[in-house]
């Protein structure tokens, strides 16, 4: 089937047609139109790609409810892992009978609910408005329990997190949902005379400050053990964490597919959702594997043929921080441009985590890789060598409305690549529900893309 | 003497003067400056008056930020034509690491001055520092202390929050104009964020360890993680002064105050008033809603 970007009732015509002539599919399975019932309508107005691997992506992200209300029906304990992103999943899923997965997710519901779950009316009321960034949906989830089951143990990273998350956490904490805190400090280049240890992505931080975060990830640990009811060894651990790489090798496999093939193979709305899943497997890790593995099937042939979206012209785009109105990255589509590179705020959950030193030390080494607890200067490092390898032509910084990191972080990184890499970077705002402001959006991206063509003609 | 400007109450002033350096916090200016950090959408006023006045410092010998919010944590990346330390105070405080870690940090910023051009202090002077600033303290609990001399037609009000800049100051003329009175100032410039009396025995058997713990240990804030201690601290004052009403003291886009403001109205027992300042716009904005609230009260 040549690659296609289609909407959701060609699906449900496809789907309709595979299914006669035997489509197999796993447990999740179906149309994904289904999902509309469960009111997630943003669905219809978005494109999605044709392939049965794009099929079960999207089957297999939006079940998640079900699986956790089935795991705790098995008796299985639920972990709600708050901001980390990435880490304490890898501790949690080394238990037997233990699934975590990130209330954070909430962050999307607005969108992908088009407003109707009515979670943001819920935080405005207990005070959490819109200076605060679209993470406050979680509040709202949290108080109706409509969206996960509350979790039987809670834990938040904090330290050098955003003030939003921090602050929301204490609000969801003050209503009186226990969370295990624990810190993550600024990360910060090692003086002179101060051990220094490489972190996954290749920054460096102060022997110390590793110390500290396995210090604080040991009394996780302690914590899910005793609710597992079983200890933790490091063996379990490194299986974890020679799972967790599985995938992180797979996706890391298919971004480079994606960013560097001639002609872009897979849509950027599929490849953000692909990503997600390195974060807490989407509560099924072992199907998130054989998801995430389809998909590179998938994009490897595409690419061995030769097809794709767009043609080899297409306006290459780096695109920073994760959209919060997934019909953005069709956008991107649209207005001419494909995604070759990006930076979600989680390069640390995308790389693989050490296997060279012992299992705790190599979760707090990625912890510390976060590239939100360290500087703009950093990320933007980070940034600049992943859009040299990936041959971007412009960046998109895209704002997340409220978000306390954005408003110095952005011209702080868009000066630094733009003087590095003298490439046009361009700062968008993108809010749960953009369909007012589509013209002015595709404004900017299509101006974008007619500068990157410019360029080229020089 | 050089200065080192700061403006977190983590920041132990007698560190830094025990060095050698003149310890200044600032609170921000009687009016907005320019300076490295220019006003837009989402930064708060407070963090960027602060930069800005520090900016305009001419003994100064460096900036001590901290990451106690995520603003200042930020602003400190992108402030580079004066030398900045950012020193890590943790958010987590029930376990002996964090303090462990808060010491490290002190004794990082030791190495900054020591850069900067101070002399370490030997351990005597530690102390003798120390204890002049806790009897600076001392002086300055005893003056703000519980006031007999209240008249029974002004109302006793608590301020709680962030920090009020010079700008901003003018509140508590705007207050006392309407009849109130500040009983008790538990915002960041006010007596909550006093680091505690040291124990002298412990004193001089370990000053860093004693500073940490005054400040550190003690001071009650929104930005810790749990921050309970901030509503156990504020029950005790509120309930010892008798306080009629409590005006909640947040700059714009400070989110780490903003979201208490839901929890704190839920859990007084007094009415409460949530002023949303942004350093620029005069207080007097303000003004009818500080006079309709204690119309209320009355
Ligand atoms: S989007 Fe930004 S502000 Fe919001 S929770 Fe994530 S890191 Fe924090
Ligand atoms: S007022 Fe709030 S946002 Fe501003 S510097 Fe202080 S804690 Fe940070």
């Amino acid at each position: 089937m040549p690659p296609k970007q289609i909407a959701l009732e060609e699906w449900d015509r496809l789907y309709d047609q595979l299914k006669a002539t035997g489509l197999s599919e796993p447990s999740y399975g179906g149309k994904i139109s289904r999902h509309l019932t469960d009111g997630d309508l943003r669905l219809t107005k978005l494109r999605f790609d044709n392939s049965i691997a794009a099929l079960n992506l999207w089957n297999f992200l939006l079940t998640e409810e079900e699986r956790l209300a089935n795991a705790r029906a098995e008796g299985k304990k639920l972990v709600g892992t708050m901001k980390d992103l990435g880490t304490v999943p890898v501790l949690a899923y080394s238990l037997p009978d233990l699934v975590a997965f990130y209330p954070d997710g909430a962050w999307w519901i607005p969108c992908v609910m088009e407003l109707s779950a009515g979670l943001l009316g819920i935080a405005d009321s207990l005070g959490i408005d819109e200076s605060f960034c679209p993470v406050r949906a979680m509040l709202g989830a949290f108080v109706t329990e409509a969206h996960f089951p509350l979790p039987d143990l809670l834990t938040c990273s904090v330290g050098a997190t955003c003030d939003d998350f921090s602050a929301i956490a204490q609000r969801l904490n003050g209503l009186g949902n226990p969370i295990l805190w624990w810190e993550i400090p600024h990360r910060r280049k090692p003086a002179e005379n101060e051990r220094a240890v490489v972190l996954p992505g290749g920054m460096t931080a102060p022997g110390i400050q590793v110390d500290f975060v396995e210090s604080e990830l040991e009394r996780i640990k302690k914590a899910l053990e005793s609710l597992a009811g079983q200890p933790l060894s490091d063996d379990m651990l490194r299986d974890g964490i020679a799972r967790a790489n599985a995938i992180r090798q797979r996706l890391s496999e298919l971004r480079s597919l994606v960013f560097k093939a001639p002609v872009c193979p897979l849509p950027a709305l599929e490849l953000l959702i692909a990503e997600m899943l390195a974060l807490h497997y989407c509560s099924d890790r072992d199907a998130s594997l054989q998801v995430i593995s389809d998909l590179l099937i998938e994009t490897r042939a595409r690419v061995d043929q030769g097809e794709g979206f767009l043609d080899a012209e297409a306006a290459r785009i780096f695109w920073v921080n994760p959209v919060a109105d997934l019909r953005v990255m069709n956008l991107v589509e649209d207005c001419g441009a494909r995604i070759c590179g990006t930076e979600h705020l989680f390069t640390h959950a995308l790389d693989e985590i050490p296997t060279d030193v012992p299992p705790m030390r190599a979760l707090a080494q990625m912890a510390l890789a976060d590239p939100m607890v360290g500087t703009a200067a950093d990320r933007a490092d980070r940034i600049c060598s992943d859009i040299t390898e990936f041959g971007a032509e412009a960046l998109v910084l895209s704002r997340i409305p409220g978000a306390s990191h954005c408003a110095l972080e952005g011209g702080a990184i868009a000066d630094i690549v733009a003087a590095r890499l003298d490439l046009p970077v361009i700062e968008i705002e993108v809010a749960p529900l953009n369909d007012a402001y589509w013209p002015s959006l595709g404004t900017g991206l299509r101006a974008l893309v007619e500068t990157i063509r410019q360029r080229r003609g020089k | 003497m050089p200065t080192i400007a700061y403006s977190s109450p983590f920041v132990p002033a007698e560190w830094i003067a025990s060095h050698g350096f003149e310890p200044r916090r600032l609170r921000g200016p009687n009016a907005p400056i320019d300076g490295p950090i220019d006003s837009r959408v989402g930064l708060c006023p407070y963090m960027r008056s602060f930069i800005n006045e520090a900016g305009t410092l001419c003994d100064l010998a460096g900036i001590v930020f901290t990451t106690t919010c995520d603003q200042m944590r930020r602003a400190a990346d992108i402030v580079d034509n004066l030398p900045c330390f950012t020193m890590n105070v943790p958010a987590t405080w029930q376990n002996a690491s964090s303090q462990e870690l808060y010491i490290a940090e002190l004794k990082r910023l030791g190495v900054f001055l020591e850069t900067a051009g101070a002399k370490r202090p030997t351990e005597t002077e530690l102390v003798r520092t120390m204890l002049k600033y806790d009897e600076q303290r001392k002086t300055l609990r005893a003056a703000r202390g519980w006031n007999d001399s209240v008249s029974s037609d002004q109302t006793r009000l608590a301020l709680v929050g962030g920090p009020i800049s010079g700008h901003d100051a003018v509140l508590f003329k705007t207050i006392e104009r309407y009849g109130g009175r500040i009983e008790l100032d538990g915002s960041e410039t006010g007596e909550r964020t006093l680091a505690a009396p040291f124990n002298r025995r412990r004193l001089r058997d370990n000053p860093l360890l004693e500073l940490a713990d005054a400040y550190f240990g003690t001071i009650p804030d929104a930005f810790r993680r749990p921050n309970s201690e901030l509503y156990r601290w504020l029950a005790t004052e509120i309930g010892q002064r008798s306080i009629e009403g409590v005006i909640l003291i947040r700059y714009l886009w400070c989110d780490l105050w903003h979201a208490e403001a839901g929890r704190i109205r839920e859990w007084l027992d007094v009415p409460m008033l949530d002023l949303e300042l942004n350093a620029e716009d005069p207080v007097a904005r303000l003004e009818t809603k500080v006079q309709a609230f204690l119309e209320a009260l009355r």
